[in-house]
């Protein structure tokens, strides 16, 4: 049976999403999607450097790949929706993943701001992403306005900290009507295995696949991580005991 | 002389300074990237044709890697 993931107007085979930054060579970006599967990366908008321009990270994205454009650098929800704009008039889709932030140690989003960017953009027909801090209570507000998932962080952005949050990604998860993205944070395959495990409907992973001494390798490592915990999630996983349960029958021993 | 702000810096241009211009002068190729001018965004098409006066603010921008 097909586990399709639906965000909008589009269908994901692949649940594990990835970003674009930090890549040591812009070349190795379109070779981690053929290793992982991956079919949605994010970008970033920022103003060129006119005295030292870098490269258009869109030429190294595969076509078939949806564009996520992120709205990083908005300090607030009006800067964060001219990005969102900008974003879909030069062709980008109309998906976009909301990123306020304005602290600079430990890059937490601010919820309340994106709350409000939320309602506007998807009122004005983007399929909004918001990365949020793990409170659930915002999470269901962002439902509320239209958000077409929400994306709780596990630990800050490139911390490879993994599931700090993870008692409030559960609540999360178990209150959500729209897919739950868990974004930031994951530092190992293990720990994205964890967030399908717990019943997260994707992951979204940049810094520890761009900095590892393989990415390409590592992605594939990802993606199996992932599809290994949505399995085990599909299949019903047990609960945990204090007191051993036997394998062995306890009856019938030889020697009594 | 006119001063225009470019990427947030107050520059000094000739008059009758096309979009295009500056860019062909910077070496940007005009599809690799996305101009704002005075908060509205510029067609590819349209650069030659925007000559930009006295305080004009104008955004040179691209796609680069991030999460």
């Amino acid at each position: 049976m097909d586990d399709i993931l639906k965000i909008g107007d589009k269908e994901f085979s692949c649940r594990l999403f990835t970003g674009t930054g930090k890549f040591p060579t812009k070349e190795l970006i379109p070779k981690i999607i053929k290793s992982s599967g991956s079919q949605m990366m994010t970008m970033a908008l920022r103003r060129v450097d006119l005295n030292m321009p870098e490269e258009n990270i869109l030429e190294y994205i595969p076509k078939n790949v949806t564009l996520l454009p992120n709205t990083s650098g908005a300090r607030n929800a009006k800067e964060a929706i001219k990005i969102a704009h900008i974003a879909r008039e030069v062709g980008c889709g109309n998906f976009v993943k909301i990123e306020i932030i304005n602290d600079m140690k430990y890059l937490l989003p601010d919820n309340e701001e994106t709350i409000k960017a939320t309602k506007i953009l998807s009122k004005d027909g983007f399929v909004v992403l918001p990365y949020i801090n793990a409170d659930p209570i915002t999470a269901k507000k962002l439902e509320d306005v239209g958000a077409a998932a929400v994306m709780p962080l596990g630990s800050p952005i490139g911390s490879n900290q993994g599931l700090k949050t993870a008692s409030m990604i559960e609540i999360i998860i178990e209150n959500a009507t729209v897919p739950i993205i868990v974004d930031a944070g994951i530092g190992k395959p293990s720990h994205a295995a964890l967030a399908m495990e717990m019943g997260a409907d994707a992951v979204l992973v940049n810094s520890a696949i761009a900095n590892a001494k393989d990415p390409k390798s590592m992605a594939k490592a990802f993606s199996l991580a992932v599809e290994a915990g949505r399995e085990a999630y599909l299949s019903g996983l047990n609960e945990t005991y204090h007191k051993a349960q036997a394998s062995s029958p306890l009856t019938g021993f030889l020697y009594e | 002389m006119i001063k225009v702000k470019i990427n947030g810096q107050t520059q000094q241009l000739e008059n009758n300074t096309t979009i295009l211009k500056i860019l062909n002068e910077k070496n940007i190729h005009k599809d690799s990237v996305v101009i704002v001018l005075n908060d509205k965004i510029i067609k590819k098409g349209d650069l030659e044709n925007f000559f930009l006066n006295d305080g004009d603010a104008l955004e040179i921008l691209r796609f680069v890697g991030g999460g």
